[in-house]
């Protein structure tokens, strides 16, 4: 029985046909379009349905639809009730032969249709009217691929010239089903599996086991008597535990008990790897960081900003939403971290967004060669996902920071999209510590934003589920980032109002986790769904708590009228759904009857805990090494790879400026191409402080030493920040793991050695955040980022995203990449030696030294080089990353539009190793090294800021432009010669994200 | 001396108010954050003020097209009001989507609410590349020019644009000329196919202003893209709003 079958949706499809709906079509064609000025055109399309229209209401919505949906300047509207859209043709250039409708399947959320029928109502049409909106697509060529989404979006192809036909307006949908059912658990091992299964709840049989003896306690079966339950479980109940004791809400595995077995065949057991290593990490540095206000426990990681204003950052993934559906997942996510700031302390505002996208390159030979129809092409996914974090951020007046693309073919069947959101959050709001909840007994519960419908039904047991075929639609959603603008608008005013004393988001798992969560506040809560406002009628009891129906929010209130009368305002819709109590129970009721009625204790506190094995073998580098060309011509190639290449096709669709705080920016310099470490920006307009955001991530280590892949991902977070002029002292980060599924199973064979890599990259996470004194402060994991159809399996690579947030104390000495002037001279820093190995060039197992880092050297001259900035003695830095230091020097140089000449000898790294070959001198990616530029008269002051310190070299000269690019290197003094336009060009070749329409 | 009142319109997925009140505290106003329902429930708002600014943002998500929606809904709530404040020569600022939305109301290059569509002569289409673009343009302002660009005639000046749909488009038969004559300000390169690289329009009366750029983000040296290596100038969008507090004496 899969989802589908259980939600009836045939019959429901079926009972929403109404035969007193009238229907239209509306196409809105440009001017004077002709198929000789264009062979393709995508035109806008829009259904109405009306009901029992007169015909003055019919020539009212002509009219109406017309002077909103048509502008009469560039476009030319047609209308016609839906049987005669063969009057259209008129309208339509002969030239034109093919024609496709693209139109959005029932239920699925449609923007454009609710501006529209918004601003009818506006308009005064004065009947309530159904919209859809579309696109007509028309063509002199037969027309086959037309891009879409078949979750979500159907196609109809015909030919123009005969009779035209349009499909009618999706359907409402309606159904007469609701109501909850009760789930007899009194079952052998096998069945509660199976019962697992069915119904989607992803427990295990330890889990299944757990809830059957909670139903066998008699002192609750009383209490279920009391409240007119029967015995066993309702579907209510069940749903309810399966969601919040989902991977996704309760990270079963970083809890687990451990059995962890090393190289040497040593075994320790670890008891939760969160809080023996993440958490521990940050309570040994709380000391020594009285800025950590609120770390682990709220929606997002709090520390203070000035005297007035804390800053709050948050990371989260979104990646199975986004294998299904590219756009809607990405927006979703986006959206979904931006109501996390929003729901940290009493309502924080959201100043930033972070993006890190780990996709499958659409043109490499693993992924062209890989056609499957269960998975999206490359290019859907690509362009998806990249539109899907424009609309977010953008719509939302919310700027896109920093971020990072990473092209990998591990990323071909689940991409993993990391969206990240900062917030300004203000101490103290109407007379309350705002940094803290304040939800007390008898508050009341308001829920507001968007409606509950059944999109992402079973969203937090899906994203712990292997993509296969069973995947249901609904587990679908689009974000509308306008809906959630105006709720934006509404947190903050009621904050500022006094009219919250709490409030999270619904994410994951619905009213069932935002309710449940909040409930543990004050001991209780009683949640009243026939409160709940729906988007349709007909949902079953459980779907209403556990809907992931977006752009929601759960408060809590002591002022409830007030806080509706500010939501009227804002045309924000907000209803009071229960009351928060201290008897112990979350209850949810109908009605007046009650439908679930679980112990708070027992759902946050009763899940078995699961216990796994790890055993770890460093994998045999034995292939041979490739031979790698020291060349100008191997330097142009990697400017020219995808992974190192100008980000600026995908940064300037982001609006990276709005709220007017930006300091550094993605690009900089003379012609805005420079890429800068990290983005820098002042929270407060009128202030001096700003704060630097930045990541880092070394995913291609995790295969041959995951404990140097976390080190080297915290160090190029921490880097980051202060190549751009932050203080290494104030930095504070976030971990995100996404790993391939560690748990055991017939088709899972080396689990055990990808939790190794877990557990040894969570240990060196830990030790590194205590070297460098930086405290993780929130953090996400998804553990189950696995296809597996029965026959194709594709894990990704474990990857950790650390990202980085630290204070610049004065926003005018903040520091951007480019070269500033000839003859300024450049240094390296380097407290970490380069290495081929799971670099650009040579991604894959070859015989070649892992990267050397001394971590506590990379702390000190981070120091160094801050007191360095601080006195203003430094032009330029910059990060060494991918494509090692001929890259980042080409950067600084292309970045200025200027020269350089410099040498590279083989005794660069002595202090860290011996003698450096060519290839790896120029090409070696490694951690701890930065590159930067000082002017000539300050040399003797900003060399004696090192006194005492290996690892700082003069290694060349800023030049003048017409010099070009001039680097020498090793021991045979050879030179790369190359003139900047040919660099630029190379540089600038694009990435993947061109989209068709 | 008392501040003059701005008015800043918020609401409806609007999203620049905040820099934009900024930009109006530097500049010597006292900005009042209105959304359209206050200035239909309170009719003195409008009747009063002198100065009214719509920000950039998506207003209604940017569906169907830009500003339009929001368009929509100034006129219902607003019509009488908003003829009544144009004709008495008050002053306008519409900053990207609040520019695109005085080109749906008409207003500019009118300078008054059109009530029909068809007299409209322009509009705001995609960008010819047809993408959202965030960069930072150089412009000329046109030689003479005073009111919002007093002091400024002929010279070049920096700010961002933030836009999918900033490509001025002619009704066909429409006078180029004329709107030429209307435009103080044209982007130095074509970044989006508008007509005669038109950034910005005004009004006859030279009251009302709307333009494509943000001179509510550059009103710090600091937000310039090459700041880092240039000497601290004055940046030009808060000489804009200095201009519009000038011309209110």
């Amino acid at each position: 029985m899969n989802l589908k079958a259980r939600e009836l949706q045939s019959k429901d499809d079926k009972a929403g046909q109404d035969s007193t709906l009238k229907q239209y079509a509306a196409l809105v064609l440009p001017s004077h379009c002709s198929s000789t000025k264009s062979s393709r055109l995508a035109c806008p399309l829009y259904w109405f349905a009306l009901e029992k229209p007169g015909s003055e209401v019919e020539a009212r919505l002509e009219k109406m639809s017309g002077e909103l949906l048509c502008d009469s300047v560039d476009e030319v509207f047609c209308f016609a009730p839906l049987e005669k859209v063969s009057d259209f043709a008129v309208h339509i250039d002969g030239g034109f032969k093919f024609a496709a409708v693209r139109q959005l399947k029932s239920g699925v959320t449609d923007n454009t249709a609710n501006s529209v029928a918004q601003a009818l109502s506006i308009m005064g049409l004065g009947v309530e009217v159904q919209v859809s909106a579309g696109t007509l697509f028309l063509s002199v060529d037969s027309l086959e691929n037309v891009a879409h989404n078949s979750l979500t979006e159907k196609v109809k192809h015909f030919q123009l010239g005969g009779e035209m036909a349009l499909p009618p307006i999706p359907e409402r949908r309606h159904s007469v089903c609701g109501g909850y059912e009760v789930v007899d658990i009194n079952l052998a091992d096998q069945k509660l599996v199976d019962l697992s299964k069915e119904r989607l709840l992803s427990l295990n049989l330890e889990e299944m086991q757990t809830v059957k003896s909670y139903f066998a306690d008699q002192a609750f079966q009383a209490e279920r008597k009391n409240h007119g339950l029967p015995a066993s479980p309702t579907d209510v109940e069940l749903e309810i535990i399966a969601q919040t004791w989902s991977e996704h809400c309760k990270h079963k595995i970083f809890n687990a008990t451990i059995e962890h077995t090393d190289e040497n065949g040593k075994t320790e057991i670890i008891k939760s790897l969160y809080k023996s290593y993440i958490k521990a990490a940050t309570e040994k540095l709380k000391s020594e960081r009285p800025d950590l206000l609120s770390v682990f426990e709220d929606n997002a990681g709090v520390v203070a900003f000035d005297e007035e204003y804390a800053v709050c950052f948050k990371v989260e993934t979104h990646n199975s939403p986004s294998a299904l559906e590219p756009y809607g997942g990405a927006l979703t996510g986006i959206l979904g971290v931006n109501r996390d700031i929003l729901g940290t302390g009493l309502g924080a505002k959201p100043i930033f967004n972070t993006d890190v996208f780990c996709l499958p390159h659409p043109d490499s030979p693993f992924v062209a060669g890989l056609k499957h129809d269960k998975l999206l092409s490359a290019k859907e996914i690509v362009c998806g996902v990249r539109k899907g974090v424009q609309d977010g951020g953008n719509k939302s007046g919310i700027p896109t920071v920093n971020g990072a693309v990473f092209f990998d073919d591990s990323y071909r069947a689940k991409p993993l999209v990391y969206c990240g959101t900062g917030g300004l959050l203000p101490l103290e709001a109407a007379g309350r510590d705002a940094v803290k909840k304040h939800t007390g007994k008898g508050d009341y519960i308001v829920m507001a934003g968007g409606r509950v419908g059944r999109d992402g039904v079973h969203g937090a047991t899906f994203s712990s589920l292997a993509l296969d075929d069973n995947t249901g639609s609904d587990v679908v959603q689009i974000g509308d980032p306008f809906t959630q603008k105006r709720l934006l608008d509404f947190v903050l005013q009621a904050r500022d109002g006094g009219l919250v004393t709490g409030l999270t988001d619904n994410g994951a798992g619905g009213l069932s986790s935002s309710v449940g969560e909040m409930a543990s506040i004050t001991g209780g809560a009683v949640l009243e769904i026939d409160s709940v406002p729906l988007k349709y009628p007909g949902l079953f009891d459980w779907q209403i708590v556990v809907s992931e129906s977006q752009e929601r929010m759960t408060f809590s209130t002591d002022k409830p009228d007030e806080l509706l009368a500010l939501a009227a305002k804002l045309d924000v819709e907000a209803t009071v759904v229960g009351r928060f109590t201290d008897d112990g129970y979350f209850r949810v009721v109908r009605g007046g009857a009650t439908v679930a009625l679980l112990n708070l204790e027992f759902l946050h506190g009763g899940a078995p805990g699961l216990k796994l094995k790890s055993r770890w073998q460093p994998p045999a580098i034995n292939a041979a090494k490739p031979e790698v060309a020291a060349s100008g011509r191997q330097l142009l190639d990697l400017l020219a790879n995808a992974n190192i290449c100008s980000r600026e096709p995908v940064i300037r669709q982001y609006d990276h400026e709005v709220q007017g705080g930006s300091v550094i920016k993605p690009l900089m310099g003379p012609q805005q191409i420079s890429p800068c470490d990290a983005g820098v920006l002042l929270p407060r307009p009128s202030g001096k402080k700003a704060i630097a955001v930045a990541c880092g991530m070394a995913p291609r280590m995790s295969t041959y030493d995951p404990a140097l892949m976390a080190r080297m991902s915290v160090d190029e977070a921490v880097r980051s920040v202060v190549s751009v002029g932050a203080d290494p002292d104030t930095v504070s980060l976030l971990d995100n793991f996404c790993w391939p599924d560690p748990v055991e199973s017939p088709r899972n064979p080396d689990a055990q050695t990808k939790m190794a890599q877990l557990v040894l990259s969570v240990k060196a996470l830990h030790d590194i955040c205590l070297t460098y004194k930086s405290p993780l402060i929130s953090g996400k994991d998804s553990m189950k980022n696995d296809f597996d159809d029965g026959r194709l399996r594709l894990s990704v690579l474990p990857t950790l995203l650390v990202s980085s947030l630290a204070m610049v104390p004065d926003a005018g000495l903040a520091i951007s990449s480019d070269f500033k002037q000839a003859g300024d001279l450049v240094y390296l820093l380097c407290a970490g030696t380069p290495s081929l190995l799971a670099s650009q060039l040579v991604p894959a197992v070859a015989a070649f030294d892992l990267p050397r880092f001394d971590e506590h050297l990379a702390i000190s001259l981070y120091r160094r080089l801050y007191q360095a900035i601080s006195q203003k003695l430094v032009r330029s830095c910059h990060d060494v990353s991918d494509g090692g230091l001929a890259v980042c020097l080409a950067e600084s140089a292309l970045g200025g539009n200027l020269g350089l000449k410099a040498e590279l000898t083989a005794d660069l790294f002595t202090h860290l190793m011996p003698k450096c070959d060519d290839a790896t001198l120029l090409f070696g990616e490694g951690p701890g090294m930065i590159v930067v530029s000082v002017a000539k008269e300050n040399q003797k002051q900003f060399e004696e800021g090192f006194a005492g310190l290996a690892g700082l070299k003069l290694i060349g000269s800023v030049q003048e432009t017409v010099c070009g690019f001039s680097l020498q290197f090793g021991q045979s003094r050879e030179t790369i010669k190359l003139e900047l336009l040919s660099m630029l060009e190379a540089f600038q070749s694009a990435l993947p994200f061109e989209e068709d329409n | 001396m008392t501040k003059p009142d701005a008015l800043v319109l918020r609401g409806d997925g609007i999203n620049c108010e905040e820099e934009t009140v900024h930009a109006l505290n530097l500049s010597q106003f006292n900005p009042v954050r209105v959304t359209c329902l206050d200035l239909k429930e309170k009719p003195t708002l409008l009747k009063q003020a002198q100065v009214i600014v719509l920000p950039g943002g998506f207003s209604f998500g940017d569906e169907v097209r830009s500003g339009k929606v929001l368009a929509v809904k100034l006129r219902a709530y607003l019509q009488e009001a908003l003829q009544e404040y144009t004709s008495a020569g008050r002053l306008m600022l519409g900053i990207c989507n609040g520019f695109q939305v005085l080109v749906q109301l008409g207003i500019l290059p009118s300078g008054r609410l059109l009530l029909n569509d068809g007299e409209r002569p322009v509009t705001l289409a995609h960008n010819s590349g047809g993408k959202f673009l965030d960069r930072w343009v150089k412009l000329s302002v046109a030689p003479g020019a005073g009111g919002f660009y007093a002091g400024m005639g002929g010279i070049k000046i920096s700010l961002p644009v933030r836009h999918g749909e900033g490509r001025l488009v002619l009704r066909q038969d429409e006078d180029g000329s004329k709107i030429a004559a209307l435009s103080p300000l044209r982007y130095e390169q074509d970044i989006n196919g508008s007509y005669d690289r038109i950034a910005a329009l005004l009004s006859e009366q030279g009251n009302i202003l709307g333009l494509m750029p943000h001179p509510e983000c550059f009103v710090r040296p600091g937000q310039h893209p090459q700041w880092t290596s240039l000497p601290e100038c004055e940046p030009d969008g808060l000489k804009l709003f200095a201009n519009m507090r000038a011309m209110l004496n």
